[in-house]
């Protein structure tokens, strides 16, 4: 396991294989996007109580998974970081941050969206938007520590500290904010995860997942190999001054 | 001619049989690369010191001195290559040190003084140095580099000159065989007075069986029988 | 048990600690500035300030522990300390034991004596502080662990205060829901005992980790200098 990562911690190897993986994924997500679109928008049905609204769903409930397994990868990558000193690992961590809170921000603004038809207001403080609210400011965090000192490589070991103890912390606050959230209000109201979804409503939402997922890869990889480049860039310029 | 001390050697220190078989150490670096951010700073060094030797490292400015020091401290980790303490593997970091293995003794110009302490205070909070009273009449007896007189002032209305004596007294508390001194540019700064009582100090703790590594623009008096590194050729 | 220079840092922290006691007021009166600015903003309906008190004593008690947080390690990592220490032996575990111990005290003492100011000011019954003093006992506690943990991540930082609470303020959440559900479950005549365990699991919690995360902080600052 450990000479896998080792070979693909070889940039170049990196690169000649992320530029194999890469198309493909862009590809897939594109023919998943198109797919899913169609049975979200038009194939599937509306629900019985929030009719078309609930077709926000199919971009909600995957953008929220990406959102929290994109932190958790952040986590892993942090992992390997800290220990390992795996060179790309803090390449893959830089390049997962904005994209995971891009799509946490796309869940709240998407709950939101969601919410207004049904309810009435903008927000609802229940426990799921609540929790993504809190994972964004997870996120913030770790961007603005990462970018927040002169020393690249400080910013990069002390964010990786901070993603770790956010991936040991995130169940605990999780569980806080359920916990106050049935304290407080406890008519749940998107609920999303909990309402019984109909197999015709299945379809569509795993079509959505794979192809969210498959752009998320292909972003990351995107942006990965970008800052590598730059880093060539920027090592060749510092070369060419210093002869 | 270097005065040697023998109230300031910490013999007790040890607790063992010192005085008959003192401890033998011998630091070994091979290969040792160092990374400063994304500057080499040095590949493929080697160095030895071994107990009562005397290493000065020498080069220009940042060719590597500190790191080095660093990362023989363990602050720096090493990016190649292996430092050893007779030929097992060397961490200064260490939480638990054994009775009777190698310790290290840091001096930079950050020198760890609390500021809004009293020299005598900072001096009390050496690892198993006497209470105050204790230092204040061992300084009556032998006071190197002169901080009498300004033994009870907090360190922040010191000038940097007497900052950097009562720094370098504190050295003085820790001669013996146990101790590895890592010093940078402990004698940047000395006037002519200061430099006899460094290299005096320096002689008493190799006499001692320690050792030291340091960094400096300075020659040493050849007394000391110091070997030289120069930093500038490893690159 | 590391003993090793833990008592040398302890002597440490008593002798700097007359230096430093004025922060610590500084954050009581900042405490109490706080609280004292929620009434002035809904109005003095006192049945309205009876249901927010608990809530705003808690709060206050985080964002006024904010602005001295930095001050934890900054003075002896920019004065060459942190380097002596963790050469010692029980290297920089001692130490950081040493300095939250230090710091809870200095820190917990004037806060806890002031609150019955407070639930005065809120007029809130004085029986509720045999809970509200155990649970900000505790809760201070968490959020020194937790502000540990900040100070040591963004030691050296530009804008380090506020990357300091940014990074805080959402790990400190678990805290304030259970902290103030104690007081609010006893003021409501309801069991306290369920929330009250949950603060103190989240409290041994951070116990655990947060010494290992700003230990593994402060070697990577040591790591830059």
């Amino acid at each position: 396991m450990t000479g896998l990562f080792d070979s693909l911690a070889n940039p170049t190897r990196f690169r000649t294989v992320s530029a194999v993986i890469r198309p493909f994924c862009f590809w897939a997500a594109a023919i998943f996007f198109i797919f899913g679109l169609y049975l979200a928008l038009l194939a599937s049905p509306p629900d019985y109580q929030q009719g078309d609204a609930v077709r926000i769903m199919y971009v909600h409930v995957p953008a929220a998974w990406l959102g929290l397994s994109s932190y958790l990868g952040l986590g892993l990558c942090a992992l390997f970081y800290v220990v390992w000193r795996h060179p790309l690992a803090n390449i893959a961590a830089r390049a997962i941050a904005p994209i995971g809170a891009g799509f946490t921000a796309l869940t709240l603004i998407t709950g939101s969206l969601w919410g207004y038809p049904i309810w009435g207001t903008w927000w609802v403080w229940d426990a799921r938007l609540t929790s993504m609210l809190v994972l964004l400011f997870f996120f913030i965090g770790y961007i603005a520590l990462e970018t927040g000192f002169e020393r690249p490589e400080r910013g990069a070991r002390m964010a990786s500290i901070l993603a770790l103890v956010g991936v040991l912390n995130l169940p605990i606050v999780k569980f806080s904010v359920d916990w106050w959230n049935t304290l407080h209000q406890p008519a749940s109201i998107l609920r999303s995860g909990g309402m019984a979804i109909d197999v015709s409503m299945l379809w569509p939402l795993f079509t959505m997942f794979a192809g969210f997922q498959l752009f998320f890869i292909w972003v990351v990889l995107h942006r990965m190999h970008w800052m590598l480049s730059e880093r060539r860039r920027v090592a060749g310029k510092a070369r060419a001054k210093a002869m | 001619m270097p005065v040697k001390s023998e109230l300031m050697n910490t013999k007790a220190q040890s607790g063992s049989t010192e005085d008959s078989h003192p401890p033998h150490f011998r630091l070994d670096g091979r290969g040792i690369a160092l990374l400063r951010g994304q500057k080499q700073i040095c590949a493929g060094l080697d160095f030895s010191v071994s107990s009562g030797e005397i290493l000065v490292l020498r080069g220009p400015n940042g060719s590597g001195k500190s790191s080095l020091l660093r990362a023989i401290a363990g602050f720096l980790p090493l990016t190649a290559g292996q430092i050893s303490c007779n030929n097992k593997p060397f961490d200064a970091q260490r939480l638990e040190t054994p009775a009777d293995s190698l310790r290290c003794l840091w001096y930079a110009q950050a020198d760890g003084l609390a500021e809004t302490l009293t020299s005598l205070e900072n001096l009390s909070l050496l690892p198993k140095t006497a209470p105050k009273t204790n230092i204040e009449a061992q300084l009556s007896l032998h006071d190197p580099f002169s901080i009498a007189g300004f033994l009870h002032q907090p360190v922040r209305s010191l000038s940097t000159g007497q900052r950097q004596r009562v720094a370098l007294t504190r050295q003085c508390f820790a001669s013996s065989a146990l101790y590895l001194w890592l010093l940078d540019e402990p004698n940047s700064g000395l006037d002519s007075a200061g430099h006899k009582a460094f290299e005096a100090m320096l002689a008493t703790h190799q006499d001692a069986g320690g050792l030291s590594v340091l960094a400096s623009h300075h020659l040493l008096d050849s007394r000391l029988t110091p070997r030289y590194l120069d930093l500038s050729d490893e690159m | 048990m590391m003993i090793g220079n833990f008592t040398l840092c302890l002597q440490r922290e008593a002798l700097l600690g007359r230096g430093v006691i004025g922060d610590h007021l500084g954050q009581v009166a900042f405490f109490v500035m706080i609280a004292a600015l929620f009434p002035l903003a809904v109005g003095p309906s006192p049945d309205l300030l009876r249901q927010l008190g608990p809530s705003v004593i808690w709060i206050s008690a985080l964002l006024s522990a904010l602005p001295v947080f930095d001050r934890l390690f900054a003075e002896d990592d920019r004065q060459g300390w942190l380097e002596q220490v963790s050469l010692m032996q029980g290297g920089l575990t001692g130490y950081v034991g040493a300095r939250l111990i230090s710091w809870y005290l200095l820190s917990v003492l004037p806060l806890l004596g002031i609150t019955p100011v407070l639930v005065l000011l809120y007029d809130l019954p004085l029986s509720s502080l045999k809970v509200l003093l155990p649970s900000l006992a505790i809760g201070t506690a968490c959020l020194n662990l937790l502000g540990a943990i900040s100070a040591s991540l963004t030691l050296g930082a530009r804008r380090a205060t506020l990357l300091l609470a940014l990074l805080l303020l959402p790990l400190s959440l678990p805290v304030l829901i259970f902290g103030v559900a104690i007081t609010q479950s006893y003021l409501a005549g309801f069991s306290f005992a369920g929330q009250a365990k949950l603060l103190g699991a989240v409290f041994l919690f951070l116990l655990a980790v947060s010494p290992v995360a700003t230990i593994a902080a402060l070697r990577s600052v040591l790591e830059d200098k």
